[in-house]
């Protein structure tokens, strides 16, 4: 019983071991290259990037994995291997909110220099982010914000202008006069903000255009397929259909050539995958939005990186922790309608 | 009485080649009906192809979780299978093999899997839940990784058209796909109500012990059983892959509870020992016409989910007392 009762502790107490041990290294780290940082006296890019070499930076997801995180993280390890500091990227691989910010708070637990968070729900991201900006880690956000935190940049276009950008783009070639549909997937917040987006500005807008329906995308592009199906079903009168999502597209262009409607009904999708694009060069799809996921992570490693070395901004000693402004509070990286005729500037390496 | 005939009395057989699948099917009329009088686009030749097409794949895989079900046990990593046999297929098309030989290979990738279930299952005797709920990640982690998150569009090489015509042709404007998915049904129904193999699993599903007992190899039927479900959900990934022509990251994401839910609607018993195939084809019929109607009728989307769970309740509860009624 007693030897039970050893074994258990043992690997107890190696892990309390291990954390101390663990914490103190990295503050120390973290105070050292602050310092180091600091004191530089040598105040040129090279100068600046000695004394940095050595940092890590963290860019961290929800839903990690999906194809728009991997085009950010891109921009964010050139950005990254420019500056020659260490990037890292990291977060939950599923779409939940308690394992996002549990994943987040572990990922601060490793001290990185600083990190780009994006946030999959902007109050339950805030006070995880205070915590990190708190423990001495500078925090940007990008592609969706958390605009009650301490978070010193917003780097990204708001979903919302996204979904508005979609509805003058349709607008404008129905001459305000149409009938349109939208797909979105309920729960999902950045979808549900580029949705309304829309649905807010054709209402308001552009009295001409009637919004015909809004159907859920489901789970899978059989499910939207199916549930676009099932709309055309009743009602094929339909100019322009915006699928809000990847797989609503997919799901959607199937849709309309099984109902022998393509061509008939337009689709402006959402994203920049191969396929879409794919897609607008053969024409079954008219346009997609894209929110410049490489700028959005580039630009944040780039701001990562004053904040991390303060002295390359020299608007007011200790800026940073005074609170001076000496960065945009937010930065728009963009929303740009691919059609055919710009469809070519946006296959990337990875993609061709 | 613990021999073969002992158990069939045990085990009332007449329960299980009754048609149990009547209650359903009058709700399923009732709906009908229903949708019939709320817009005459319910049975326009368009709508009800497109819904038949749109569930063919997960009616394919209702035949495997039938007996799954029925064997006490069931398939969480089925949509999974569906999805990394589609992306598999697509990854060797595009790398040059022939498209006959790589839509083989996907439905080889779906037997493995399935073999693996059915190995860990059966004969380690993990619990089915923890066993598929890990194959469902472990399918989905390496769609992720051949996807790299986004998905991924079969080239237009030679015989990709001809592929693409199961998936998305029509005989006599019939769908092929559709008529894929009733071939594979007659065939499944046939075989789980005659064959001796199928009646080894209801034996199992009632009662493991008695059945092993009585000299059935519980072990192997288990396997079979897992495997079964693989090879149905890699076939029908293939399938899925000839009708969209793209496989992406979410591919038959969500497809195991749709599948689940219509085969216990169906009358498929959550606890083994009972069910039929044509039960739970009649309950994947009756969610899609759900939605469907749903969809028709400009239902918001917010409340689509809350009426699809409410109406499948209703389903239960209508089956259960019609059930108490003739006993």
């Amino acid at each position: 019983m007693k030897l039970r009762k050893l074994v258990a502790v043992i690997p107890a107490l190696c892990l309390v071991f291990s954390m101390v041990a663990c914490s103190s290294r990295n503050t120390a780290k973290q105070v050292s290259s602050a310092e180091s940082a600091q004191s530089s006296s040598d105040h040129t890019l090279a100068g600046i990037t000695t004394a940095s070499s050595g940092q890590t930076y963290y860019m961290v997801t929800f839903l990690s994995g999906y194809s728009f995180w991997t085009e950010c993280w891109r921009g964010f390890k050139d950005a990254a291997d420019l500056l020659g500091v260490n990037a890292k990227y990291g977060g939950a691989t599923d779409y939940d909110v308690n394992s996002a910010v549990t994943s987040l708070q572990q990922i601060i637990a490793l001290k990185p220099t600083a990190m780009a968070v994006t946030c999959m729900d902007a109050s339950a991201y805030k006070e995880p982010i205070n915590s990190a900006i708190t423990s001495g880690i500078p925090v940007v956000t990008f592609d969706s914000d958390s605009p009650n935190s301490n978070r010193t940049t917003f780097i990204g276009t708001s979903n919302y202008a996204a979904g508005v950008a979609a509805a003058n783009y349709i607008a404008k070639k129905l001459s305000g006069k149409g009938r349109v549909a939208c797909l979105t997937r309920t729960g999902q917040s950045n979808i549900n903000e580029r949705i309304q987006g829309f649905i807010q500005t054709i209402a308001e807008k552009y009295p001409g255009i009637k919004m015909v329906q809004v159907v859920d995308a489901g789970n899978d592009e059989n499910e939207a397929a199916t549930n676009i199906s099932s709309l055309l079903a009743k009602d094929s009168n339909i100019n322009y259909i915006f699928a809000g999502l990847q797989q609503a597209v997919l799901g959607t262009e199937t849709a309309l050539s099984e109902s022998g409607l393509k061509g008939k009904i337009k689709i402006v999708g959402f994203d920049t995958d191969k396929t879409t694009l794919d897609s607008i060069k053969n024409g079954t799809v008219e346009a997609t939005l894209s929110q410049s996921p490489y700028a959005e992570g580039y630009w944040s490693m780039i701001y990562l990186y004053m904040l991390a070395n303060q002295q390359c901004i020299k608007s007011s000693d200790g800026w940073y922790k005074k609170g001076f402004p000496s960065l945009p509070q937010t930065c728009d990286s963009g929303c740009t309608i691919v059609t055919a005729q710009n469809v070519d500037l946006f296959y990337t390496d990875q993609s061709k | 009485m613990l021999n073969k005939n002992g158990l069939t009395e045990n085990l009332n057989l007449q329960k299980i080649k009754s048609v149990k699948e009547l209650s359903v099917s009058v709700v399923l009329c009732v709906l009908l009906l229903f949708a019939s009088l709320i817009s005459p686009a319910f049975f326009s030749g368009a709508n009800l192809k497109t819904t038949a097409v749109g569930f063919s794949c997960n009616g394919i895989i209702a035949i495997a979780m039938t007996l799954a079900l029925v064997s006490g046990g069931f398939d969480l990593s089925v949509g999974s299978i569906l999805g990394l046999s589609s992306i598999s297929v697509v990854v060797l098309a595009n790398s040059g093999v022939p498209i006959g030989i790589a839509g083989l290979f996907g439905c080889l990738v779906g037997v493995l899997c399935g073999l693996i279930n059915g190995f860990l299952i059966g004969y380690v005797k993990l619990n089915a839940f923890i066993t598929t709920l890990g194959m469902q990640q472990m399918a989905r982690g390496l769609i992720y990784v051949l996807t790299n998150g986004g998905s991924v569009g079969l080239k237009p090489e030679a015989g990709v058209n001809a592929f693409r015509f199961i998936g998305s042709g029509t005989v006599g404007g019939f769908p092929v796909l559709v008529i894929v998915f009733l071939v594979f049904s007659v065939l499944g129904d046939i075989v789980v109500r005659k064959s001796s193999i199928a009646r080894n699993v209801f034996f199992v599903g009632s009662n493991e012990k008695t059945a092993m007992l009585s000299g059935i190899n519980t072990k192997f039927v288990k396997m079979m059983v897992y495997t079964l479900t693989g090879t149905l959900s890699g076939i029908a990934g293939v399938l899925t892959l000839s009708r969209f022509g793209t496989a992406t990251a979410s591919t038959g994401s969500g497809v195991e509870m749709t599948v689940i839910s219509a085969a216990v609607v169906g009358g498929v018993s959550l606890s083994g020992g009972k069910g039929t195939v044509a039960g739970a084809i009649i309950g994947i019929i009756l969610l899609s016409i759900i939605t469907n109607i749903l969809v028709i009728m400009n239902v918001s989307v917010h409340w689509q989910n809350f009426i699809t769970g409410m109406i499948l309740i209703l389903a239960i509860i209508f089956d259960a007392l019609s059930n108490r009624k003739r006993h």
